[in-house]
C-alpha cells in the first residue's frame, strides 16, 4: 500500500481553540481546517510536553496524520520551531508496520526563540556569549597553526 | 471481549487512533455532520507508562473543537 492510497482514508477538518495547562505551563491549540497549532510559551515547555506524553503516543501520530492528512505546526510566540506532517514517502504493507515520523524542525525559529528566551536570563546569554567568542577564537588559532604549517 | 470472539468481530474494535480517525470519518461523511467537543476546565492526569510507578503529568483543557471531514483529493 502506498501514502497516496492511505492519505485519502479519512481527511478530517479540524476547527479548534483550545487552552491546555500543564503544570502552570499554558499552551494555546488552534486549528483550521487541515492545520492544527500548538503555541508553546517556550522551548522548554515543547520539549516538556512531548516528553511527558504517554510512552508510545509520538509513535501514534504518524499514522494519525497519515490517516487524516492533518499537520501540525509547533510555535513558540511567533516563530514557526517545528512542523509534523504526514509522511510522503513510504510503502509499508498496512498501518501498523509505519515507524517513519515526519518531523521538519526549523532550525532558524528554534535559534530565534532560544536567545529569545536566554534574552530573559542575562547571565546566561552572556555564558552562551563567551563560549561562542572562545569556540570561534579557538577555531580561528587552529586554521592559522595550519596555514602556518602548510 | 472474550476469548471465543470470532476474528471478524474483533476487527470492529478500535485499538488505533488511526482505526479511531477512521471510524469517525465513516460516521461524518455524507451527512453533513459535525462533532463538537467543548472543554470547560477539563483537567486529566496522563500518565507516563502503563506501570504502578508511571508519573503524571497534570493537563487542563478549556475551549471547543470541532471535527468535520474534507473531501478526498
Amino acid at each position: 500500500m502506498k501514502t497516496s492510497d492511505l492519505s485519502a482514508q479519512a481527511p478530517l477538518a479540524i476547527d479548534a481553540d483550545l487552552t491546555l495547562t500543564r503544570d502552570d505551563i499554558e499552551y494555546r491549540i488552534t486549528a483550521t481546517d487541515d492545520t492544527v497549532t500548538l503555541d508553546a510559551p517556550s522551548i522548554g515547555a515543547v520539549v516538556s510536553l512531548f516528553r511527558s506524553l504517554p510512552a508510545g503516543a509520538l509513535d501514534q501520530l504518524g499514522p494519525l496524520l497519515q490517516t487524516t492528512d492533518v499537520t501540525v505546526v509547533v510555535s513558540v510566540g511567533d516563530q514557526r520551531v517545528a512542523t509534523l506532517e504526514p509522511a510522503s514517502a513510504w510503502e509499508a504493507s498496512d498501518l501498523d508496520a509505519f515507524e517513519v515520523r515526519s518531523v521538519d524542525v526549523h532550525p532558524q525559529g528554534v535559534a530565534v526563540s532560544v536567545l529569545r528566551e536566554l534574552g530573559r536570563h542575562p547571565v546566561a546569554l552572556a555564558a552562551v556569549a563567551l563560549v561562542t567568542i572562545w569556540l570561534v577564537w579557538r577555531l580561528n588559532r587552529r586554521r592559522g597553526g595550519e596555514s602556518a604549517q602548510s | 471481549m472474550s476469548q471465543t470472539d470470532s476474528p471478524e468481530e474483533q476487527i470492529d474494535e478500535t485499538t488505533t487512533w488511526p482505526d479511531l480517525a477512521i471510524s469517525l470519518y465513516d460516521r461524518l461523511t455524507g451527512r453533513n455532520a459535525e462533532i463538537t467537543y467543548e472543554f470547560e476546565d477539563m483537567t486529566v492526569d496522563v500518565p507516563s507508562g502503563t506501570g504502578e510507578d508511571a508519573e503524571h503529568a497534570h493537563w487542563r483543557l478549556d475551549g471547543t473543537v470541532r471535527v468535520t471531514t474534507r473531501e478526498n483529493e
